[in-house]
């Protein structure tokens, strides 16, 4: 035990002690939350001087309101069409639509001016534009047609038609006016056309429970398993490379020889594998903290004052405890894979081909969730809560969604706990008898016939 | 622990990888308080002896007693290992890294820090202590090592070739502090295929070649049962007479001298004689014992025979 403790110290010191953590631990959440902000800031960013726009508004009725819209800094109403936020849809917007929307809601500034016809032809209104954008006077003009039937087209003229910004703004500001002017026409009014499409408001409450279930709620219930097991994913794919060094390093550094003279090679195995798991466990730990202090303090004052409410979510203390247990146990097995794959390997980049389809496993399981989710009380759901791999997500969706047994989750505390230990036993093993003895990269086959050796 | 019991004792040991046999029924015993030279050619099976003494590895048949024990973690710590294959912990810092090879050996606290300073003084690089390992020279490195073998004040002490790589000075040194283990009463087994080093150090010797046994004993009895048969000779004009091979087995030519081992049952007296007769001009004509190296080279291609 004793010596356990002296490997996992070591492990944990000489690796939270490097400058790399300290800037790593320091930098990490300021690229995450900087990266947006600065992204944010460059679409902000207009280089120049305002957009010049001529209008040509052949109908005579969109003008006023289009130069209202668009002159006004209220871009925000333009862009929610959506009256709900739903978060599946904001999950799956693309890039592309999102670049659009991040464009639609900075305001770039215009310069509107109005082009009357006064009798000329409008192919003379145009090319006499047309001379204006190729002397660097104005940098693009519209035309609105005369009759604003149901399919209007409206040109743009620019000098710079990649400008997809200014081009949504235009669009968004058009279609708002002209949709107005087409329901004044058909002496349609807009309220009530609002008021008819309002959409229905679902009423969830749990049987038993006498509480409402607010739509903010159904979504913690649903994202906490999921972001614990997404928190898993991420700490492996940037700390399973670290696992892996760790287990190879004493191969490179020629000191296994030594340790496994002085310490039984599992307790040297789990040692190694707690003492780096804690390192990054130290990392989270300090974002989590920091992020509650920052959330806390810029919040505090609001709530004081009452000015927003807190949603209120109905998860118990049981809840939090078991998803964080999972969370760790979880994260143990996955990182146990990673130490055995860097015990039949003998360098870093070659395991990190190994382990990938290993992690594949924990994809499979976000997937696995949703029919249990479906129906949380099926044979299909108790089994994948019970086979590790996948126990780690899929136990925790059902506790947070329709609670198991409690002998069911002591259960899969034990398969996924016990199949991280006997990983790593394993990975001991092979790591014992294959590197001592040959010196080279196992194969499966290999490893395998390493394992019953003595 | 009485004084008989032998401080190691293998007994038929057989260690098999797949198709080959490192090593086959393998028996010796090494006495409290000796210096025993485990001697071999590379490949002969020495490291995996050796790991088997140290528990890294477990022999398919036959048995391994340690202080007239099996080998359990605490006969682990009373054991001092220097392996052939070593390393340090390049980024960590000397005495970081030797708290934590002493915390595996269940030493820590005051003691351990103690030990550590006696021991950096000792070899000289107690101004090193907080430097990191990659600073160190290989030399330096491999003191640092031996300190790790014996910062816990071992009772035996296992050396697989110690004194490689290092300079005169540092290998007097070391040869000090191991007869300085062994006035202390340890034991130390010591591996090497240096023969002249193992002459000057070891009490026993076990030669092994191709995973079995060669010989053992006393240093002393294995060279007197190989008799004076050795004659070291210094002079000019001796014409052919050496190339008879019913006289003279070997010849090895040192700078100016020449270690002659006779035939069997060649007389040294015959030699000098035919040597005296071709009017040589003598300066040196000793009978000696063989040298270790000698015995050595005779004794494994024996056994390759």
């Amino acid at each position: 035990m004793k010596k356990f403790l002296a490997i996992l110290k070591r492990e944990y010191l000489t690796r939270v002690k490097t400058k790399f953590f300290i800037i790593g631990t320091i930098l990490m959440p300021l690229l995450m939350f900087g990266f947006p902000v600065v992204i944010g800031l460059i679409f902000t960013l207009k280089a120049g001087d305002p957009t010049r726009l001529a209008v040509v508004d052949q109908s005579g009725k969109v003008y006023e309101h289009f130069n209202e819209e668009l002159t006004q800094n209220d871009v925000k109403k333009v862009q929610t069409d959506e009256p709900e936020q739903n978060p599946m849809k904001q999950m799956n917007q693309n890039q592309e639509e999102r670049m659009k929307q991040m464009a639609r809601s900075v305001l770039g500034s215009y310069v509107i001016e109005r082009v009357e016809l006064n009798g000329r032809s409008i192919d003379a209104v145009k090319s006499e534009l047309e001379a204006r954008l190729k002397n660097k006077e104005l940098d693009a003009y519209i035309v609105i047609p005369a009759e604003l039937g149901t399919d209007t087209k409206v040109e743009l003229i620019a000098r710079n038609v990649s400008d997809f910004g200014t081009r949504e703004q235009i669009r968004d500001a058009l279609n708002k006016v002209i949709r107005e002017r087409r329901l004044d026409d058909a002496k349609i009014d807009k309220e009530k056309i609002d008021a008819i499409n309002k959409p229905v408001t679902l009423e969830t409450r749990e049987a038993g429970g006498q509480k409402q279930l607010t739509s903010a709620e159904t979504i913690v219930r649903w994202a906490l398993p999921f972001g614990s097991a997404l928190l898993i994913y991420i700490m492996l794919l940037s700390y399973g490379q670290s696992i892996m060094a760790a287990v190879i390093e004493e191969k490179e550094t020629r000191i296994a020889e030594i340790l496994f003279s002085s310490v039984n090679s599992f307790h040297l195995m789990l040692g190694k594998l707690v003492g780096v798991s804690l390192v990054s466990l130290t990392q989270l730990g300090i974002w989590v903290v920091a992020a509650l202090l920052a959330v806390s303090y810029a919040l505090a004052p609001i709530l004081l004052s009452g000015g927003i409410k807190m949603p209120e979510i109905n998860v118990s203390v049981f809840q939090l405890i078991m998803l964080f247990v999972f969370f760790v146990i979880g994260y143990f097995l996955y990182a146990a894979i990673y130490a055995l794959v860097g015990s039949m390997v003998t360098t870093a980049q070659e395991g990190g081909q190994l382990a990938l389809p290993m992690i594949l496993f924990l994809v499979i399981g976000f997937y696995l969730a949703f029919p249990v989710i479906r129906s949380p009380e099926s044979g299909f759901a108790f089994w994948t809560s019970i086979i590790p791999l996948w126990s780690p997500i899929i136990m925790p969706v059902r506790i947070m969604t329709q609670q198991p047994p409690v002998w069911q989750i002591v259960l899969s505390v034990f398969t996924t706990a016990g199949m991280g230990v006997f990983l790593v036993w394993l990975a001991a093993r092979v790591y014992r008898v294959g590197m001592l003895m040959y010196g080279k990269r196992a194969s499966i086959p290999e490893a395998l016939k390493w394992i019953r050796q003595r | 622990m009485s004084e008989q019991t032998p401080t190691l004792t293998v007994s038929e040991v057989t260690k098999r990888y797949e198709q080959f046999t490192a090593v086959n029924k393998l028996s010796f015993e090494v006495k409290p308080g000796r210096i025993f030279g485990f001697l071999g050619p590379n490949g002969a099976g020495k490291t995996t002896t050796i790991r088997m003494i140290v528990n890294i590895t477990i022999p398919d048949e036959g048995s391994i007693k340690l202080f007239g024990k099996t080998i359990t973690e605490e006969v682990q710590d009373k054991i001092g290992f220097l392996p052939e294959e070593r390393g340090l912990y390049k980024k960590m810092n000397i005495v970081e890294q030797l708290r934590f090879f002493g915390a595996l050996k269940n030493i820590t606290g005051k003691q351990a820090e103690d030990k550590i300073d006696y021991w950096l003084d000792r070899v000289k690089l107690k101004d090193w202590k907080n430097k990191k390992a990659a600073e160190l020279s290989k030399g330096m490195q491999q003191k640092i090592q031996f300190i790790v073998s014996v910062l816990h004040n071992p009772d035996l002490l296992i050396l697989d070739e110690p004194f490689s790589g290092l300079d005169p000075i540092n290998v007097e040194l070391l040869q000090e502090i191991v007869l300085e283990q062994k006035a202390k009463g340890k034991t130390i087994i010591f591996s090497t295929h240096m023969m002249d080093t193992a002459e000057k150090l070891c009490d026993d010797i076990c030669l092994i070649n191709r995973s079995r046994k060669v010989l053992s004993g006393s240093l002393r009895e294995v060279k007197s049962s190989f008799g004076r048969n050795t004659v070291a000779l210094r002079a000019e004009n001796i014409g052919n007479i050496l190339e008879d091979k019913e006289l003279v087995a070997n010849v090895k030519t040192h700078s100016d001298e020449s270690e002659i081992l006779l035939a069997k049952d060649a007389d040294s007296q015959v030699l000098l004689h035919r040597l005296v007769e071709a009017k040589a001009k003598i300066t040196k004509f000793e009978l000696v014992e063989p040298s270790l190296n000698e015995i050595f080279i005779e004794k494994v291609k024996e056994s390759e025979r």
